[in-house]
């Protein structure tokens, strides 16, 4: 039941379309992406790429 | 009102825009402290709509933290996106029964990411690259730290080596004889003057040629002994 959604999303990481994952402000992460993120230290090179990403959250909530 | 806010936040791509706004009422409310409670709960028996709730009521938390860091405008957009990733570590790693109210908890790991953040630019900035510029030339071209170090490697280490050399023979001068050092500053134009032979050297201080011979053999064989003690002692 966590984290389900009953419709596939793209996902704003890896832009692949699953259904489980979180939803911010309307952006879907998926799991595998949110793990990515929960388990990745800020020196790692996949980091920036994560910082960018979340930017579209808060574009999305102030729209 | 926010709709302005939006479309300049997308036209400028400027996300820091928000900050100034996140007190707007468009934008998800703190949970009560009820609300809060009944999320991590649900949450905890595995509500993914609960944990995504949780999230974006704290995402205030984020711009407040983030605003507390920003010196420079450019600096604001990365602080909010790595505060909500400190965000998102927080409530996945929240456990209420630890007594810690989620807020404090994920303030604490929404700070904690910017710092390490922080620590990890001031690491970075600190190394340098070759085709950094430093400069100009007089003709207003660019130099790089290439340009000055066009010499092969060895022969800096090697003009290196010489220059600390040339530093420890002159701080063992002075503990040589005064003959001694009189004829070595002669024969070697020390500091900066012009070599002499032997004979010039002997002509002048009124001795023989086989005199100051056997005067520049000591003083130099002392001096070596003394600059591979010195060596020695610094190794």
């Amino acid at each position: 039941m966590r984290n389900h959604w009953p419709s596939e999303t793209e996902c704003i990481i890896c832009g692949m379309t699953r259904s489980a994952g979180i939803r911010i402000c309307g952006e879907f992460i998926c799991i595998d992406c949110e793990q990515a993120i929960v388990h990745t230290e800020v020196g790692d090179p996949r980091y920036s790429l994560y910082v960018e990403c979340m930017k579209r959250i808060w574009l999305s909530a102030l729209s | 009102m926010p709709g302005v806010i939006a479309l300049l936040a997308f036209l400028l791509k400027d996300v820091s825009l928000f900050v100034s706004h996140v007190k707007n009422h468009t934008f998800p409310q703190p949970l009560s402290a009820e609300q809060e409670a009944e999320f991590i709960r649900r949450m905890e028996n595995g509500d993914g709509e609960a944990r995504n709730l949780l999230i974006e009521h704290n995402l205030r938390l984020v711009a407040h933290v983030a605003k507390k860091f920003t010196t420079r405008q450019e600096d604001a957009d990365d602080f909010i996106s790595i505060g909500t990733i400190g965000l998102i570590k927080a409530v996945e790693s929240y456990h209420s029964g630890k007594g810690t109210k989620l807020a404090t908890y994920a303030a604490r790991c929404i700070e904690n990411e910017i710092l390490m953040h922080l620590r990890s630019v001031k690491r970075h900035r600190k190394d340098a690259y070759l085709s950094d510029p430093i400069g100009t030339d007089k003709d207003g071209n660019e130099l790089t730290i290439a340009d000055l170090l066009g010499s092969d490697p060895d022969a800096v280490v090697d003009h290196v080596d010489l220059t600390w050399e040339k530093q420890k023979m002159f701080e063992l001068m002075p503990t040589l004889p005064e003959r001694e050092r009189e004829v070595l500053c002669k024969r070697y134009g020390l500091p900066y003057g012009e070599e002499r032979t032997q004979r010039e050297i002997a002509q002048e201080l009124g001795i023989s040629r086989s005199y100051v011979s056997r005067i520049e053999h000591r003083a130099l064989t002392k001096l070596h002994e003394r600059m591979r003690g010195s060596k020695t002692r610094i190794e």
